[in-house]
């Protein structure tokens, strides 16, 4: 960056080296995981590690016969073995004396449904890694079909509206909520309009990689199955933070606390008019899905409270 | 179980001797899931590890498919690995084991014979061995607890051999191999250190390494994917000879052979032949003597090999054979007959349709008896005097 | 036939080696609409630089302003959103004739 900037941005003072993906991959045009993968790659540094599975990452992430879209190692496993395959890899190096950091990063459906166990099970061995969800609230590469992670009211393809379906029926999992109950030293949610909240968590996760586990979860529109312009990604965002719909928050050691304050947050439905798979929600599903914000803003508020600590980051 | 010290025999369950042969090759990692009839293997493991005996990673996963893709992982990361299962745990680890096979990572996996889910037994049965014989996996199979013990020895050999680069199971019958005590030679940490020193002194297979941008489980495209089944298939079948040579390696380091693919028992003058696997040829071997002092010409042939089917040397066992029978453990579902004689059977292009009978006996811990054996060996003499006989025969 | 004289993979399974190039699209093609940048309404806060998901915005040659790289952009319109002081505008790929020669 030249000297006659005015200012740059501070997240750049996390940037370790240029990402270490090709200029020219196959993301859709707008996608906030392209933003999320070039981060993780600028602010950890080109000496991490991935393991990644089938996702919308995986064509990216994992080669093509002998060549590669990226130069940084990885390890490509089943859905199933995630968790478990990162712990393989990061139990070795320790007995062979090797600094390496194991870096998972993987959608909200592996996180959350069919590679939870092995999740975790790594968690609670606390495993010394980082473990990165992007949460695209669905499968995404597979043709947009609902996970545990997709919101109440949500239109997906396997939750689609007719003449009598509305959407997803359920609420989604609190996956954040269900890590930090994991006892491991390190769980941090990030989106990816507060870049350099983000940075700083992902220091931080790499860190506490050093002594055990680290979980992130990161809010990662899709612009395709949640059908908001290509240009929206990053608005619907903050309009996620702003809403409480999802919050910035961090537990260290058991200690919780709120890293983005939002002192007049907005109501879900300033998230839920930009976003195509909320339109068809009539006001008593909005109002619905308001109380599930709410509830979980006052469950993460009280353990805010309960475990008291000093500072807000 | 305290180490012994020097090459000392003691009385071992099959279980002792899995842990005792796994903790003497030295793995870097080792990740298991409790199941009987296997559960003393990873308990005794523990306990080596917990006395400092064992220096590995030892990890208490949360499930057996999860075992698998940490032993994987484990060794694309350039380590030794190791686990240990049985029926409803394998299968279980399907999806992780194609994953191991496909990228000819080296693991050794014990496996401890049962009976797979879908009629609840906890019983003796070779169906989970079979169930996943077309994973890609090296399978052997054994007789006893001292082939237990040399077996493992030799299944890291094997499995690290650059010219294989395979995963490996031993197989073992539950409760029959497993809880049975005998006595098993052990041999020096040392002699073993040096039976798979020559394993360090291969060129270096791919590892994954911080900084280094290699990338492990690339999508296969096209001719790609075709190209790594071939050499798959190829290495699979240089295990049959790799095998040979191992086995007389160890012969020579620590005075012991199983003959390689195959054993033959009496087959040389004998017309008629019984073939069988694991635990069962220790009790066909007493019958099969005892119908030779009543002048019945019949031989044993042993498979120990199950993958790659030892298809040249099964053969050569039984090439002239007025009738052959095969014992099986379990079945091959829509062949109507065992899976060992179904595959048997494919080798009549090498020895001629010659009369073939398939016995089914030992499912869920239904002892195969001598009485069993000597049916058996009767059935196949009716077939081969050219009298009726029944192709397929479920015991008891 | 296929020619099988040379073999795809040097290893026995599929590892990639990203050592020399990389595998990389001409993601330029994708687009519709690209960025305009407006120097005179730029208050080089660097938003479109962090947030543009290619990271292919670069200093422009003042080296005070910003440009995206014509090569790559896909035309997605995150940075001219982001912009503070609307200083990015999305223009119809029509109303521009890049240089066609492959290069």
């Amino acid at each position: 960056m030249a000297e006659q900037r005015k200012r740059q941005p501070k997240v750049c003072d996390y940037y370790q080296n240029e990402d270490q993906f090709s200029p020219g991959v196959a993301f859709c045009s707008g996608c906030a995981l392209e933003l999320n993968l070039r981060f993780v790659s600028r602010v950890l540094g080109k000496d991490i590690i991935f393991v990644g599975t089938p996702s919308c990452s995986a064509p990216v992430l994992h080669g093509q016969n002998v060549e590669a879209w990226h130069r940084h190692p990885y390890y490509a496993c089943t859905m199933t073995g995630v968790g478990s395959s990162a712990s393989g890899l990061t139990r070795y190096y320790q007995k062979a004396g090797i600094e390496a950091t194991v870096v998972c990063h993987t959608g909200d459906g592996c996180s959350q449904d069919v590679g939870f166990q092995a999740l975790s099970g790594a968690a609670e061995r606390n495993e010394k890694m980082i473990y990165i969800t992007y949460d695209n609230e669905g499968y995404m590469n597979t043709g947009i079909q609902r996970s545990s992670a997709t919101p109440f009211g949500a239109s997906t393809s396997t939750t689609p509206t007719g003449q009598v379906g509305r959407g997803k029926n359920t609420g989604s999992k609190n996956m954040p909520l269900v890590m930090a109950m994991h006892d491991i030293p390190y769980v941090a949610t990030a989106s990816l309009s507060h870049l350099e909240d983000y940075a700083k968590k992902l220091a931080k996760a790499k860190e506490k990689a050093k002594e055990g586990f680290a979980y992130l979860h990161v809010f990662c529109p899709c612009v395709v199955g949640w059908k908001i312009p290509t240009d929206s990604s990053i608005q619907v965002c903050r309009d996620a933070v702003r809403t409480n719909y999802f919050p910035l928050w961090e537990m260290e050691g058991g200690d919780f606390r709120m890293t983005q304050k939002v002192p007049n947050p907005k109501a879900v439905e300033e998230l839920t008019k930009t976003v195509g798979k909320f339109k068809h929600l009539k006001a008593e599903e909005l109002t619905v899905l308001q109380e599930q914000v709410d509830m979980r803003l006052r469950h993460l508020q009280a353990l805010c409270a309960a475990t008291a600590a000093e500072t807000d980051a | 179980m305290t180490v012994a010290s020097a090459r000392e025999t003691k009385v071992l369950t099959g279980n002792g001797a899995a842990a005792y042969a796994a903790m003497l090759c030295r793995p870097d990692v080792v990740a298991a899931y409790p199941i009987t009839p296997q559960s003393e293997v990873i308990e005794q493991l523990a306990k080596f590890h917990a006395d400092g005996v064992l220096d590995c990673e030892y990890v208490t996963v949360e499930g057996e498919n999860s075992a698998q893709n940490v032993a994987c992982a484990a060794t694309m990361a350039g380590g030794r690995a190791y686990t240990a299962t049985s029926s409803y745990g394998l299968v279980y680890m399907y999806d992780a084991m194609f994953n191991t096979a496909g990228y000819r990572a080296p693991v050794v996996m014990i496996n401890v014979n049962r009976e797979p889910p879908g009629i609840h037994a906890v019983c003796s049965g070779q169906q989970d061995m079979i169930s996943v014989r077309d994973s890609g996996w090296v399978q052997l199979i054994v007789e006893s607890c001292q082939e237990i013990m040399d077996t493992t020895i030799m299944a890291f050999r094997l499995a690290e051999d650059y010219d294989i680069q395979l995963p490996v199971i031993v197989n073992y019958d539950g409760y029959y191999l497993s809880f049975l005590a005998e006595s098993v030679e052990i041999p020096f940490q040392q002699e073993v250190d040096d039976y798979l020193a020559v394993l360090k002194d291969q060129p270096p297979r791919p590892v994954l390494r911080p900084g280094v941008p290699l990338g492990c489980g690339s999508h296969g495209m096209g001719m790609g994917y075709v190209e790594l089944r071939k050499k798959h298939m190829a290495a699979m079948e240089r295990v049959k000879p790799k095998l040979e040579e191992i086995d007389e390696e160890f012969e020579r380091a620590f005075g012991r052979s199983y003959s390689g693919q195959v054993e033959e028992y009496r087959t040389g003058d004998a017309d008629i032949v019984l073939v069988t696997s694991g635990s069962a040829v220790g009790t066909a071997r007493t019958v099969v003597d005892a119908k030779r002092e009543e002048g019945v010409k019949v031989g044993l042939v042993k498979i120990r090999l199950f993958r790659p089917f030892p298809v040249q040397r099964l053969s050569e066992a039984l090439k002239g054979k007025k009738a052959i029978g095969v014992l099986d453990r379990s079945i091959a579902f829509g062949w109507d007959c065992g899976p060992l004689y179904q595959e048997t059977r494919g080798l009549t292009p090498e020895i001629g349709i010659v009369p073939m009978l398939s016995f089914i006996d030992g499912l869920a811990n239904m002892d195969i008896t001598e009485e069993h054996i000597g049916w058996m060996i009767d059935d196949i003499n009716e077939a081969a005097q050219g009298r009726p006989y029944q192709q397929v025969r479920w015991l008891p | 036939m296929v020619d099988r004289s040379e073999s795809i993979f040097k290893t026995e399974a599929s590892w990639s080696d990203a050592s020399g190039d990389m595998l990389c699209l001409h993601t330029g093609d994708w687009r519709t609409v690209r960025p305009v940048f407006d120097k005179e309404s730029c208050n080089a806060c660097g938003f479109c630089y962090i947030f543009c998901p290619l990271q292919c915005i670069h200093d422009d040659e003042d080296g005070i302003h910003y440009a995206a790289d014509m090569e790559y952009c896909k035309g997605c319109g995150i940075c001219a959103k982001e912009c503070p002081t609307g200083a990015i505008t999305m223009a119809p790929e029509g109303d521009y004739a890049d240089d066609c020669s492959i290069s």
